[in-house]
């Protein structure tokens, strides 16, 4: 479980990120979202360890991040940047056994356990047969797949993926966001997504965190969240929010031209 | 049998590279290496039959009784003058292009080379004002001439460094367009030292060009402590360069100490680089050279890219040096002609098909 308490961030003299509180339950995927400039990303790489929190605690399961060094923090937290540099040459294998290197001594490139859970990773985001394959040869769906299968072969209880629908057509953004809701109900991950898309984060996401200067503006279930009040205030934007249906997700409809 | 055995002993990867594989290309590179460096040996202004060369190693240096059937003079001319010679260009070659493979893991940049990021000059600079105080050359039992080509080193990369990065993100061209800067500068201050200095510049000039006439025994046995354990820490560190292809912020998710990852690689680089220019001078491209043909033949991964550009580097200034030795009989070239005449137009190859990929 994860709990963010009082996160203070400052750069430059000025607060990204001021008194920020959420928590996410194990197996949830919850969204950020939020217009930009909102400290998404900076949220994302506090969690990370990236950015040390000026005030406040990360805490998983009760351990404040604060006090692991980077190779602990990443045995419990994997994330996905927005638009990843791939490094030329390498295959799908090479990058996902990269995620086992927290796992990982010096001198050890992996024993025959590590590359089941490789192997398992790539299975997991359909992309078995790619194994062999450069990065650079893959369409922007596979690619971010490749990469999501490196954090899975992290094996951490939390996945943090900024943007993973970015660049990415409607067929991949619905086949991404299926198997991303997949992997937190078969094993137990919490799921962090900042999202740009507020109907794709409605649909996927069992709860959303709407952030605004740095702080958590709204938190709730996608319905309780995306209202057009919310959005208007937040985004600054006039939007029209319809159901197709009374149980259905919310969509939402920009008005502004 | 043995192979079997061997094969046995570590898990092989069908899928990716593995340490069997690594160890049975890094023995056959240095068979390869050995073979040319027999070769090398043999010719000169003088060239001895490839026969008694092979007699003349099996008897001297590992002691089997063979008949002596061949002159004195071809022995001579094999233990004192060529043997340490062609040893001394095969370790600088090797130390060289290693530390460019390091460069180019370290900075993202497959146009790092010691030579273009200034590494080599400040080495050259700091051997210079050894040479010029007129300090003694061997004090602390080892060397003054590597200590301070090491601080001239490391200075010089740093400062470049800060400077291709002040631009915001450390872009391909910004570090070598910072490296050539300092490298200028650090070659206008040696050359300040040079022409305020005693006359006699003769042993610093041929030193500054570049080269291995000369070479002694003792220079091996100086060189070797130096340069092969912070070999060593880079081969350690392949796996961990290969990860750092990501992004900086990237590689520290998946546990990567970055500051410490690249104060240990860019020290042990470093110190490769300057122990090698402290005995051979400046010697250009090898660095390039050496990482791109590994790139080509097998690949861009760092865990042979390490070891096997130490091999091709050592091959690479070994024939270099042979050309430099044979192609002005009687006299020589310096071999940085040679290098250059190889490796210029390969930055050129590097740096246009690079280009095209980041579609710059």
């Amino acid at each position: 479980m994860l709990k963010i308490h009082g996160l203070e961030f400052a750069y430059d003299h000025h607060n990204v990120i001021s008194g920020l509180n959420f928590e996410a339950q194990s197996g949830e995927v919850v969204g950020i979202v939020g217009p930009n400039g909102s400290g998404k990303t900076t949220l994302f790489r506090l969690i990370l360890g990236s950015y040390k929190p000026s005030k406040g605690s990360i805490l998983i399961d009760g351990n404040d991040i604060d006090q692991m060094n980077s190779s602990q923090r990443s045995k419990l937290l994997a994330g996905v940047p927005q638009s990843p540099d791939s490094p030329q040459g390498f295959t799908v294998g090479d990058l996902v056994m990269m995620g086992r290197n927290p796992y990982l001594s010096l001198l050890d490139w992996g024993k025959p356990n590590d590359f089941i859970i490789a192997k398992q990773a790539l299975k997991k985001t359909g992309l078995s047969k790619h194994i062999n394959r450069p990065l650079n040869h893959l369409s922007g769906g596979e690619k971010q797949s490749a990469f999501i299968a490196m954090a899975l072969a992290q094996e951490t209880q939390i996945l943090l993926l900024d943007e993973p629908t970015a660049n990415l057509d409607l067929r991949n953004q619905s086949m991404l966001m299926s198997m991303v809701h997949g992997l937190s109900r078969e094993s137990d991950t919490t799921i962090i997504m900042a999202m740009h898309d507020l109907t794709l984060a409605a649909q996927w996401c069992d709860k959303l965190v709407m952030l605004l200067n740095g702080s958590v503006y709204a938190e709730g279930p996608p319905r309780t969240v995306l209202t057009a009040e919310n959005i208007d205030l937040v985004y600054d934007t006039k939007v029209e929010v319809q159901y197709s249906n009374p149980d259905s997700v919310p969509i939402i409809f920009n008005k502004s031209k | 049998m043995v192979y079997d055995t061997f094969k046995k002993l570590i898990y092989v990867n069908k899928n990716g590279v593995n340490q069997f594989q690594i160890f049975k290309r890094i023995f056959l590179g240095l068979l390869s290496v050995l073979i040319v460096g027999l070769v090398a040996s043999s010719l000169g202004a003088v060239n001895i039959p490839i026969s008694d060369t092979l007699a003349i190693v099996l008897n001297k240096i590992f002691g089997v009784y063979i008949k002596t059937t061949w002159p004195e003079v071809s022995e001579n001319i094999l233990i004192n003058l060529r043997f340490p010679r062609v040893i001394l260009a095969g370790i600088v070659g090797a130390a060289l292009s290693i530390s460019g493979a390091a460069y180019q893991g370290l900075f993202r940049n497959p146009l790092a080379d010691p030579y273009l990021i200034g590494s080599a000059s400040g080495a050259g600079l700091g051997a210079a004002i050894v040479f010029l105080t007129g300090l003694p050359l061997l004090a602390f039992g080892g060397g003054l001439l590597p200590i301070a080509a090491f601080v001239g080193s490391i200075s010089a990369v740093t400062l470049a460094y800060l400077i291709g990065r002040r631009q915001g993100v450390l872009g391909v061209s910004t570090l070598i367009l910072a490296g050539v800067a300092v490298s200028s500068l650090a070659g206008a201050i040696t050359s300040l030292l040079m022409i305020k200095s005693d006359p006699n510049l003769r042993p610093l000039m041929s030193w500054l060009l570049g080269g291995f006439s000369g070479s002694r025994w003792i220079d091996v046995f100086i060189l070797l402590p130096y340069i092969l354990p912070p070999m060593f820490i880079l081969i350690l560190y392949s796996r961990t360069l290969n990860i750092l292809q990501l992004s900086e912020l990237h590689a520290q998710t998946l546990g990567v100490n970055i500051n410490r990852t690249k104060t240990i690689v860019l020290l042990a680089a470093s110190l490769v680089t300057a122990s090698a220019v402290a005995f051979s001078g400046v010697i250009g491209f090898v660095g390039l050279v050496g990482p791109h043909v590994v790139r080509m033949i097998w690949g861009p991964d760092y865990r042979h890219l390490i070891p096997m550009s130490a091999i091709l580097g050592a091959g690479f200034l070994i024939i270099a040096d042979l050309g430099a030795r044979v192609i002005a009989i009687p006299g020589e070239l310096p071999v940085g002609i040679i290098t250059a005449f190889f490796g210029a137009p390969f930055f050129i190859y590097v740096l246009r098909t690079n280009n095209r990929q980041q579609g710059m």
